[in-house]
Parts: structure tokens; sequence; C-alpha cells
């Protein structure tokens, strides 16, 4: 490990300098959303197969879907997008206190978002359009059967970003802690940057899930 | 050695930010705007453009890939690529059945 006289810098013996250990750093973060790019992608072209095979039953039953809610939603989303460029940006500047609000604003922007999916699956729950958990299918639409597939991309599809929204929201509570700490304001921005391409990500995931489930049919 | 890294955020990046910002709000009304138009068979093409256009300023600008490294655009690149890879193959499979 090195340190410089001037900061309490701490590098990792394998890099030269700060500033390559942290281009490794993003290299890696970027690495492994490629991953989960490719993990969303085999979900996407499994649905867009079935879309192309099924297209009207699929398009009936999507039209189903709370597509206001969600487009309100995706607004929701973007703007925490916005609050985390903005924290990340001020972290870098050392302004820990706007650093703070923007971490916590997109807290509660992510927590807004998933209280209202939470409500989308409780109505569709009580319309009986979950087709799993040994729920009645209650469609009324032409072809129950392939519309029942529709759903299961639908839950599988949002379901799996929610679980990734919730991952974001806890490393995102980590910064605000760290931020609220500020023991290495450096280092923090650092951080804050690196977890801010994950939520980024998030957004990126959902505008593709809004276009390609509730958009596409309609 | 603690220099500044290039791609460090000047104060300007906040209007940059904000302007995207309302750029994709706007992209995302037309998506839902152009619902309400007959737009026959470009209606999925429109669609799906609007949306990678949005996914494009997302990663452009709040996952800062111009100011990126070169690997870590090339990282990028080769991912849609890939992407692309298991889309072309399987549809050609899947449509020439």
């Amino acid at each position: 490990m090195t340190r410089t006289p001037e900061h309490t810098v701490i590098v990792a013996h394998q890099f030269e300098n700060l500033e390559q250990q942290f281009d490794a750093d993003l290299l890696g973060m970027w690495l492994f959303l490629v991953t989960e790019a490719l993990l969303f992608s085999g979900a996407f072209l499994a649905l867009a197969v079935y879309y192309h095979q099924y297209y009207d039953t699929f398009s009936a039953a999507a039209r189903e879907l709370h597509w206001l809610l969600a487009g309100a939603n995706s607004v929701i989303l973007l703007t925490s997008g916005l609050a985390v460029a903005l924290a990340e940006q001020a972290a870098d500047q050392g302004r820990r206190r706007a650093a703070l609000l923007g971490l916590l604003a997109t807290i509660a922007l992510g927590l807004v978002f998933l209280a209202i999916k939470g409500y989308e699956y409780h109505s569709e729950y009580q319309a009986g359009l979950m087709p799993f958990l040994q729920q009645p299918f209650a469609y009324d639409g032409p072809n129950p059967h392939n519309a029942a597939l529709f759903y299961n991309f639908y839950f599988v599809l949002t379901g799996l970003h929610a679980a990734h929204m919730i991952i974001g929201l806890a490393v995102l509570m980590v910064m605000a802690v760290l931020t609220w700490r500020w023991r290495d304001g450096a280092r923090v921005a650092r951080q804050v940057r690196i977890a801010g391409l994950y939520w980024a990500f998030v957004d990126i995931v959902w505008v593709l899930v809004y276009c390609s489930l509730y958009l596409v049919g309609r | 050695m603690n220099t500044p890294r290039p791609d460090r955020t000047p104060a300007s990046a906040t209007g940059r930010f904000v302007a995207l910002y309302v750029v994709l709000l706007v992209l995302l009304a037309a998506n839902l705007a152009g619902t309400l138009l007959p737009l026959g068979p470009w209606a999925i093409p429109a669609r799906l453009a609007v949306a990678a256009t949005m996914v494009a300023v997302i990663a452009t600008t709040f996952m800062r890939l111009r100011q990126g490294t070169v690997l870590v655009r090339l990282v990028a690149v080769m991912s849609l690529l890939w992407i692309l890879f298991l889309f072309v193959l399987t549809f050609a499979d899947f449509l020439t059945r």
C-alpha cells in the first residue's frame, strides 16, 4: 500500500496510483453490469419470441396493466436517476450536505416507486391476474392460457427489477451513512459514483421493462 | 498521487443533467402520446426506438459513458454486441423454421 503525504489516500499494492485504482473500480462495476444486462436480455428475448408468437393475446393482456400508474413510476425513477447523478457530482466537489440530500432524495423516490409497484401487484392480485402461488387465474380475455404466460413474464421481469431496486436502495443507504460520516471525502465520492452506476442501470432496465410490457401492446 | 481526474464533474454539469432529465421526460411523454396515434406497423419500432434513445441518454449522461475511459466504453459497446448476437441469432433460427 502507498500513502501520499498530503492525503491519507490508501492505494492497493497492485495499482500504480489512485487514478488507476479508481479506473479499475469503475471497470469492475461496468463488467458486473454487463452480466446483469445479459441476465435481463435473456428474459427480454424470451418475451420478444412469445410476443411475436402470440401478439394479439399478449397485447390484450398488456392492456389490463396500470400503464399510466407505471408511467408515473417511470417519472419517479427518472427523477431518482437525476438525484443520484447530482449527489455524485456534489460528493465529487466535496459538498457533503448536498450529496447527502441527493442520496436521501434518491432513496425516498425509490421507496415511493416500490410502494406504487406494490399497489399495482395488490390490485392485480385482487383482479385474479396472478397465474401462480395456487391463485385462480381470472383473466376474461381471449386465450387465457397464453395470457397467463404474459403475466408470468410481467411478474418475473418487474419482480426481478424490484429485487434489483431493493439491492440498490440498500447500497444507497450505506452510501448515505458513509456520506453522513464523511471520514474521507474523496473516497466517499468514488464510492457514491460506483453506487450511482448501479442505480442508473436500474433506471435503464425499468425504461425497457415499461416499454416492452406496458406500451408495446397498446 | 491524487491528481484531479479528467472526468471530474464541473459545477456546470448540473445544468446538463437537468436538461437531459427534461429530455428524458419529453421522450417518455412522446412514447405515452404515441399510444394514442394510429401508427399501424410502425408503432412497435417507434416505441422501441424512443426507449432505446432514453437508454442511450441515461448511459451517456447519468452513467458518464461519454467521459469514461476507452476500456469502459469498449466494455459497454461489446455488451451491446453480445446482446445483438443473442437476439439476431435467436430470431434467425425462430423466424426461418
